[in-house]
């Protein structure tokens, strides 16, 4: 039925769009960490707020794509449930692009030898969140969606861990060192932000079960 | 010329301070307004507030009424249709019209119904009527149905497809637009459905215009949609626009089903 074939369509645009926010949330993470570990140039900063800026462009077009298919094609069951998750799920992502950038403002002058261990842990948490968007991108492609929830907790779990240890090696840092306090100190908010986005990406896949079952399940 | 998803649309039809008025009682107030070529629009209001009256209009198919009288201009492709020149006849062949309910002629079998119009204005070419009776049923979606019994009465078809019967026969007399007055209140959701199927099939030959109680049926098939408030044209926008962001306070409590 063309009336079918008008939603499909529609609802398709807007995966598509889901998809490109994960992408650019993937390459915002990945070089703001980069750029931290002072890889990357000075310029890889404006790049990152380049596309902090297209996640939102991205993002209010999902929203209005969404809205729109709400009012006009009234979509019932999963369609509902996918229109209701990805406007949630394209919130997350928009907020995950807006801590990826603070998370580069934090630049910290130098990490010394001291802190390699910190610096060793924020690689693994940023190896462990864009695995986590890559399976949220599967579930959602393919609708494939068996232990999404336990590979998530379990990776977010990870981070959490890595979160804690880091946390604890920076406060003992910081009680003995009088020098560089400054750039432990922007290390701890960068942890920090990276174990809320990890929390985020979890929770991302508790909404494509949600599409997928029509029930919800808490993953953290 | 407009963009509508990147597309340029051509005015089709443009009203220019249209008013109605049935004895003293102006049922439609100074409308100005475009339609535009290949595109559904969709008239919406509450009961008496004159859509009906509106698209009688649109094809001189208020004259007809008694005590109807017309004020203002209806262009067509540009030629004010209301010319003292212009025969209602002709325009009514290049503006089609659909009713709420199925009306297929009685008396007539499935083929004449369709061809009807063809033959009071003297084609009797059969091989040319035959091949108008396959083709306007088959881009009702009706030939498979209807195509071993053309010569039984037309009434004897379901309600949806004696609609699509009667979209068939106005279609036979190749109009550019077609105006529906609900066409679909008198049927069941299917049929409703698969009839709203057909406008978005027939929106890429025709210009259509339709009246609708139905609001969640002008958001779902139409690309513009005008609302209506005692004779007057309060919004007409964009189907997507007017249904996330109506302008006036009227149009939204409309849409909201506060009244109707």
């Amino acid at each position: 039925m063309a009336m079918r074939i008008g939603l499909e369509k529609a609802l398709q645009s807007i995966k598509e769009k889901v998809f490109k926010l994960f992408d650019i949330t993937k390459q915002s993470i990945c070089l703001s960490i980069r750029y931290l570990l002072e890889e990357e140039e000075r310029s890889a900063l404006e790049r990152i707020k380049d596309l902090e800026k297209k996640s939102d462009i991205v993002n209010l077009d999902i929203q209005e794509e969404c809205m729109t298919v709400l009012v006009r094609q009234q979509p019932v069951a999963k369609d509902a449930r996918f229109v209701i998750a990805i406007m949630e799920i394209s919130s997350f992502f928009e907020r995950i692009n807006d801590l990826s950038l603070e998370v580069s403002e934090l630049h910290p002058a130098k990490i010394d030898n001291e802190l390699s261990i910190v610096r060793d842990n924020i690689m693994w948490m940023i190896k462990r969140i864009t695995h986590m968007i890559d399976i949220n991108e599967e579930g959602l492609r393919t609708g494939k969606i068996v232990d999404i929830d336990k590979k998530l907790m379990e990776l977010d779990d990870d981070i959490d861990r890595l979160f804690e240890a880091s946390k604890n090696y920076l406060i003992e840092y910081l009680k003995k060192s009088r020098e560089n306090v400054e750039d432990a100190v922007k290390l701890l908010y960068i942890i920090r932000h990276l174990e809320r986005i990890g929390d985020i990406v979890a929770k991302t896949g508790s909404r494509i079960i949600y599409i997928e079952r029509g029930r919800w399940v808490f993953i953290k | 010329m407009i963009l509508l998803r990147g597309i340029h649309l051509r005015t089709k039809i443009r009203t220019e301070k249209l008013s109605v008025w049935y004895g003293s009682f102006q049922a439609i107030k100074d409308i100005t307004m475009e339609v535009y070529e290949k595109t559904i629009t969709a008239i919406i209001g509450p009961s008496g507030c004159g859509k009906s009256t509106f698209l009688r209009a649109l094809n001189r198919m208020i004259e007809i009424i008694e005590g109807a009288r017309v004020e203002g201009r209806v262009y067509l492709d540009g030629k004010n249709i209301y010319d003292p020149d212009v025969d209602p006849v002709d325009i009514r062949s290049k503006i089609g019209m659909v009713f709420q309910k199925p009306n297929p002629f009685p008396h007539l079998s499935i083929y004449d119904n369709i061809v009807i119009g063809l033959k009071l204005r003297g084609i009797r070419d059969k091989r040319y009527l035959d091949e108008i009776v396959e083709t306007t049923l088959k881009k009702v979606g009706l030939w498979d149905d209807v195509k071993d019994k053309l010569f039984e009465k037309g009434i004897k078809l379901s309600g949806g497809q004696q609609q699509r019967l009667c979209i068939a026969r106005a279609l036979a007399v190749n109009p550019e637009v077609i105006l529906l007055d609900e066409p679909t209140s008198a049927l069941d959701p299917i049929s409703a459905l698969k009839i709203e199927d057909l406008l978005l099939e027939l929106k890429k030959e025709y210009t259509i215009v339709l009246v609708t109680h139905n609001i969640q049926q002008a958001a779902r098939i139409s690309d513009y949609t005008a609302f209506l408030y005692y004779g007057e044209l309060i919004e007409y926008e964009r189907t997507d626009i007017l249904f996330k962001t109506p302008k006036h306070r009227i149009t939204e409590q409309y849409l909201e089903g506060r009244f109707g």
